[in-house]
């Protein structure tokens, strides 16, 4: 394992343990209120993220409906995020299949479904 | 473009520029092709500059051109390097492997640092697509840089703002 790989899998174990932390840290039954989305606080508009922390809390319960309402779309994005993070991890295992997936329709897909979730939830 | 390649002291080839580097090539290899009077380094060649990582080093000693080009070109003495299960699955197209877009880690962003800047790194991962189909394989790597450098932005300023909230709510519960 060379020293890159070694640095990225802590960052990355480093920021698991952390959001972990942070959810169980406001996790409501705990007492302290959800984190507030400082971009919300500032412009009063939800941005594409506002909720999610709270709908992941309410997926760590059980509670599928509650999630839905808090963020559905950080629900969905979040499977096809995992997905593309490992297919371009693997990026040089299977070239023709990453340059397939992360096609420039994907990408623009990516990019619209983003934008047309952030003017919706503000109507 | 196609060359041959000096490998193990054997001359082979012709090879796109894929197959050669899965032969093996590295910057020191003996490569030829046709219009070149003499076998040169592939470190040396600008057409290959793209294709080696710049942690290889330049081995100058172990050049040999012993060997004379293999001149004129015979189709048929065409050699397979590595298996054709992996030529069947990844195709023997000459492009380079494409930079990554970042595009999953801009999506996670963008969705749970409460800051939008990861949709700056989408538009990245777009420019990084684009300008690979079009054969700009550096402005894909540099575009592919951008989307990673909004990327940590995102996160470093979804976390700046993570800890200014959570002690803004610890301070309110005192």
């Amino acid at each position: 394992m060379s020293g890159r790989t070694r640095l990225i899998l802590t960052a990355v174990a480093i920021a698991v343990a952390s959001v972990i932390f942070m959810l169980y840290l406001t996790h409501s039954s705990y007492g302290a209120p959800p984190l507030r989305c400082g971009i919300k606080a500032l412009t009063g508009f939800d941005c594409p993220g506002c909720g999610s922390q709270r709908a992941f809390q309410a997926l760590l319960r059980g509670d599928l409906a509650a999630a839905w309402g808090y963020n559905a779309f950080a629900l969905i994005a979040a499977p096809v995020a995992v997905f593309l993070i490992v297919v371009e991890a693997g990026r040089e295992c299977w070239p023709r299949f990453h340059r397939a997936v992360l096609s420039k329709w994907t990408i623009i897909a990516a990019a619209a479904a983003v934008a047309a979730w952030w003017i919706i939830r503000n109507q | 473009m196609e060359y041959w390649i000096i490998i193990d002291g054997k001359a082979r080839g012709p090879y796109g520029v894929a197959d050669m580097i899965r032969c093996g090539v590295t910057l020191s290899t003996p490569v030829w092709r046709q219009g070149m009077t003499e076998w040169v380094p592939a470190g040396t060649v600008r057409d290959l500059a793209g294709y080696f990582s710049v942690n290889e080093t330049y081995h100058s000693q172990q050049l040999d051109y012993s060997t004379p080009p293999p001149s004129p070109v015979d189709p048929a003495a065409r050699q397979s390097c590595g298996d054709s299960e992996w030529r069947a699955a990844n195709g023997d197209d000459d492009r380079p492997p494409m930079p990554s877009t970042y595009l999953g880690w801009n999506i996670a962003a963008t969705v749970l640092c409460c800051i939008p800047l990861g949709i700056i790194g989408i538009i990245y991962s777009a420019m990084t697509r684009g300008r690979y189909d079009q054969g700009d394989y550096a402005g894909a790597r540099n575009a592919s840089k951008w989307a990673s450098v909004w990327l940590i932005l995102s996160v470093v300023f979804g976390l700046i703002q993570g800890v200014f909230v959570l002690a803004t709510n610890i301070l309110s519960l005192l």
